[in-house]
Formats: C-alpha cells, structure tokens, sequence
C-alpha cells in the first residue's frame, strides 16, 4: 500500500500534538482512508496496552517521606558545614597575611626612630656656634659626660 | 511533616527563597514534587528502592544547583530533568534493572500477570533514549514541548524517538497488539 500523506502526522495526532486546524483535517480524512484509521488504532492499543498494564505507586510512602527529608537536611547541613570551613580558612589566611605584616612592620621599627634624625638636623644647625655640636646628640652627649668625669 | 509555606506560593518563589537559604522553602517544593517525582524514578528505574535512592540524589543535585536555576523553564521541567538524567546516570552504572524490575503484578488472572511482565520487560529492554520518551509521554502524559524541554532535545527528534520506541514495543508486544 503506497503511504498516505497523512500517516507521519498520525503519532502527533494521537498524542494531542497538532493545533485544531490539522486535527480538523486528519478527522475528516481518517473516514476515508481505511489504512490510517487501522494505524491510528494501533497507536491507540499499543498506548493502552503500556498505561493499563504498567503500574507505578501513588506516591511516596510516609516513612519514604520522612527519609527523603532527613536526608536532605543532612545535605544541608553538610553545605553549611562547608560553607564554614570554607569561611574559617579565608579567615585563617587573613589572620596568617596580618600577622606577617605586622611583623615585617616591626623589622621597619627596628631602624632609628624619626625623632632620631630630627636630633642630627638640629645639632647640624648648630654646629657653626658649637664645633661640638657636628657630631650626633647623643655622640655630643657622651663626649661631654666624659669631659665631665676626667675634671676634677 | 508541616512546613511554612502554602499552595499559593509559586514554585519559582519557593525556588528563589530556598536559594537565598531558606531550607523550609525547599522541602516545601520537594513535598509539591515528591510524588510525581518517584513514580517517574520507578517507571525509570524499574524499583521503588532505586528510585527512592534517585530521588533523593536528583533533590540532592537540585538543592546544591538552585543557584543556577534561571526560572528559564519551570521548576516542573527544571526537577523533571534533574531526576531522568540522575535516572539515566544510575541504569548506566548499574545496569541491572532486568534482574530487579519490581513492576509489582496486581492479582490479576494468569493472564494479565503474563501481560504487565511482558509490558514492563519490554520497556526494560528499551535503549535509555527511547525508555525516557515513552515513559514521559505514555505515563506522564508529557506534550512534545515539554519532553523537550526536558531531554533538551528538538521537538523532531523527540518524535522520532517516540515513532521508533513504539515501533520497537510493538515488536516486542505484538502477541498482546489485535
């Protein structure tokens, strides 16, 4: 039997897949055409014969239920429980990088204080009224204690 | 197990909440879902022990994806979609639903004992592609578009899947077929 025109849109017809224009068209034509109306039957009993004989359950039983959400609050929590870990060592390399910093600062410290230099500039402009005074204050001021200790 | 939010909340709400952290919000759409859900998983899989176990994997995947979730197709097609590939990812690393098929015989005659087995093997038997159109479209009465959108397939190949699923049960079930 040479294939009818209509037979490749048969399968959509039977699943409610046309728009009611082509359905229109395929209900008028199945009267006339006896090999579409016997495929469109054996559509129909092979949908059948699946739905009635295939049997799901209704649904989850209650104890299912309760597992399924058990379960799922346990992987909740296995997220939070990550997401603070995940906090916890962003926090941990934070602390790490300030203390570093903290002490690289103090390697800093350790060179003369700026009050130091201050010093020198002052004894430097008062060097021409004090020809002692071209050496650091406190370089002056240990020369002068031991000037200070060999006078009688 | 009572829950804060009511039918009225939409699905996408309840989505958007539960992916701010609002845990309630979540089960509160896995108790909307939950049924639908598993039958799926059974008819997938074949068991109501491994499909609870999909099940919970898909809700698993799905809570931990919801930030992705873009509301683009509806949280139906959305869950929909988690649990037949978590379905598909399961049979391929067991492959042992034709040991454990349950598909429990209602006490029927000889007969239609016979018929449910023979219905539920062939399906079985079916490649992964054509199990999941047919089951969604024989027993969750899915439309083309919507099988689609889940198998993130064109709506021609989805048909195509469907003619050569049938045609292959109809092979296999022609002692049942007039």
């Amino acid at each position: 039997m040479a294939e009818c025109e209509y037979q490749n849109s048969l399968m959509a017809y039977h699943d409610g897949s046309l728009d009611p224009q082509r359905s229109a068209q395929i209900e008028s034509h199945l009267a006339q055409c006896p090999g579409c109306s016997a495929e469109l039957a054996r559509l129909r009993s092979l949908s059948q014969l699946i739905q009635s004989n295939v049997s799901l359950p209704a649904g989850l039983s209650q104890i299912a239920r309760h597992r399924l959400h058990a379960r799922l609050d346990s992987a909740m929590d296995d997220g939070i429980l990550r997401a603070a870990r995940f906090i916890s060592a962003i926090a941990a390399c934070v602390v790490v990088g300030c203390s570093i910093g903290l002490l690289r600062a103090r390697d800093v410290s350790a060179a003369p204080p700026p009050w130091v230099d201050v010093a020198v500039q002052t004894d430097t402009a008062a060097a021409s009224a004090n020809p002692d005074a071209s050496t650091p204050a406190a370089v002056w001021y240990l020369a002068s204690a031991n000037r200070s200790d060999e006078s009688p | 197990l009572a829950r804060n939010y009511t039918n009225e909340v939409e699905d996408a709400e309840l989505a958007s909440r539960a992916a701010h952290g609002d845990a309630d919000a979540f089960h509160a759409l896995v108790d909307r879902h939950a049924d639908r859900l598993f039958r799926l998983a059974v008819a997938l899989v074949g068991n109501s022990a491994d499909a609870e176990d999909v099940l919970q994997e898909s809700l698993i995947g799905a809570f931990r994806g919801l930030s992705g979730f873009q509301g683009r197709s509806s949280v139906k097609t959305w869950l929909t979609r988690i649990l037949v590939n978590q379905a598909a990812k399961f049979r391929r690393s067991k492959r042992k639903m034709a040991a454990v098929s349950e598909f429990e015989p209602s006490p029927d005659k000889a007969v239609g004992v016979a018929a449910k087995m023979d219905v539920n093997a062939a399906i079985s038997e079916l490649s992964p592609e054509h199990r999941q159109v047919i089951v969604l479209r024989e027993l969750e009465n899915m439309s083309y578009d919507e099988i689609a959108e889940v198998l993130q397939v064109p709506q021609g190949t989805v048909e195509s899947r469907l003619h050569r699923a049938r045609e292959a049960l109809r092979e296999k079930l022609k002692a049942y077929l007039a």
